[in-house]
């Protein structure tokens, strides 16, 4: 193992010292963010290699709109609301779902089959799937749908936010104030994807993509396959998470997936619109989409007062840069998502990283 | 949110499945691995098998679960 690291260490100075400026890798998943901190990588890297968070954290992404909907139809009374845990207490402009727990009509689900059974057990109520995550978790919720239309479940519906990953990686490159010059791919997103799938930018962009697990050892033989590519030159992708990542990566789910959704242009936090990145339920099931059932429709909001959490989520400024880091936002009173979910670029710094 | 953990699946029938991580035992489902078969390793994310994984991982993974729970578990001793 010591020699691995080794191996890898010496990849990466050499590059760095080879290019003599700095060389920014984003990590594109929030649990690639957490690995990172909590395996003490950013101490053993020279000083030339900047790692950035991306917006790989779902519930960072999701845009206050978003949470002010679920909000509202959590304050009616013919709804309850099925959630994964992560969303729980996401402060929208009033309150989260947890301030409403009292109210007995939000719950905290495991998988879709626990909401499903929600329905089942509650038929004079609509439940409402907080259809969150990226690839990984959306052919979850297509089953989920398929299932509820199958069996006739009337009573289950879902707001869909799934995102996908690939078109936010397109948008940061796109713009001129985010420089990256390869990317660390999220390793569960790829289990479905396929390491495949970021060959259009490695074509487009020339930027180097590598698939990497959560282990410590492979992080950075990730980061120095990066390093290699950079320094010869090149952009390839590549995969160093074998054991799990194919290049096709899971067909079953992405047909279910595609069976379901379809791309619309969708809202992320920080990065504003991007075109098709949101997953829509397709016209055929709109009967299952909490959107038309409830006549709701998402539209983009501000972030709250003071909170930069959109542009932690673009690598554009580290979490101590705001103003509100570590003072009146900390994990037991978060202001802003980045710091609600365990996976947030924020909450990793105030945990694992310095403060200041 | 993406985190998925390998899992062997101990119960089998249609695509419902009981799964073991490290003597958890848990209900998953099968539908996005259809081919899969009773005793196999798959890793589990949200209630799904998303895919295999093989034993030299898996047991990997298991060990990195452990020193975090112990870790953490050191940590609450300490801090409490």
């Amino acid at each position: 193992m010591f020699d691995k690291i080794q191996k890898a260490q010496a990849t990466i100075q050499r590059t760095c010292d080879r290019l003599g400026h700095d060389v920014r890798i984003m990590e594109v998943c929030g649990t690639h963010t957490v690995a990172i901190f909590r395996g003490g990588i950013k101490g053993i890297l020279p000083k030339g290699l900047r790692l950035i968070s991306g917006p790989g954290c779902p519930v960072c992404v999701t845009d206050q709109g978003y949470i002010d909907l679920v909000l509202q139809l959590a304050d009616r009374n013919d709804t309850l609301i099925a959630t994964y845990g992560d969303m729980i207490r996401v402060p929208g402009r009033d309150g989260s779902l947890e301030t409403r727990q009292s109210r007995g009509n939000v719950h905290v689900v495991l998988s879709t089959d626990d909401a499903l059974n929600l329905a089942v057990e509650n038929p004079r109520k609509t439940v409402v799937f907080v259809a969150v995550g990226f690839e990984t978790t959306t052919p979850a919720t297509a089953v989920a749908v398929k299932e509820a239309a199958a069996r006739g479940l009337d009573n289950f519906t879902i707001l869909s936010n799934h995102k996908l990953v690939i078109p936010a990686m397109t948008a940061l490159l796109m713009d001129p104030q985010t420089q990256i010059d390869g990317f660390l791919c999220p390793g569960h997103v790829s289990v479905i994807l396929g390491y495949g799938a970021y060959r259009p930018i490695v074509e487009q962009y020339h930027r180097p993509c590598v698939v990497a697990g959560f282990e410590a050892v492979q992080i950075l033989e990730g980061l120095a396959e990066i390093c290699r590519q950079i320094a010869d030159k090149r952009a390839d992708v590549a995969n160093v998470y074998c054991a799990v990542v194919t290049e096709q990566g899971n067909a079953t789910a992405r047909r279910i997936v595609d069976e379901c959704f379809e791309p619309a242009d969708g809202y992320w936090r920080g990065l504003g619109s991007i075109p098709k990145s949101t997953l829509r339920l397709k016209a055929a099931l709109r009967h299952y989409d909490a959107f038309e059932r409830f006549g709701i429709a998402e539209t983009p909001a501000e972030d709250l007062t003071g909170c930069r959490c959109g542009q932690v989520l673009c690598g554009r400024i580290e979490p101590p840069q705001c103003p509100l880091f570590a003072g009146r936002c900390t994990p037991d009173t978060p202001v802003g998502a980045c710091m609600v979910s365990s996976e947030g670029t924020c909450a990793a710094w105030f945990k694992y990283g310095d403060r200041r | 949110m993406c985190l998925a953990i390998p899992t062997r699946i101990v119960e089998l029938e249609g695509d419902q499945a009981v799964v073991d991580a490290m003597g958890n035992r848990f209900r998953a489902r099968t539908t996005l691995l259809p081919d899969v078969r009773l005793g196999d390793l798959v890793l589990v994310h949200a209630g799904f098998a998303i895919s295999r994984v093989d034993e030299e991982e898996a047991k990997k993974t298991w060990e990195l679960i452990e020193q975090i729970d112990a870790f953490r578990d050191t940590a609450n001793r300490l801090s409490g």
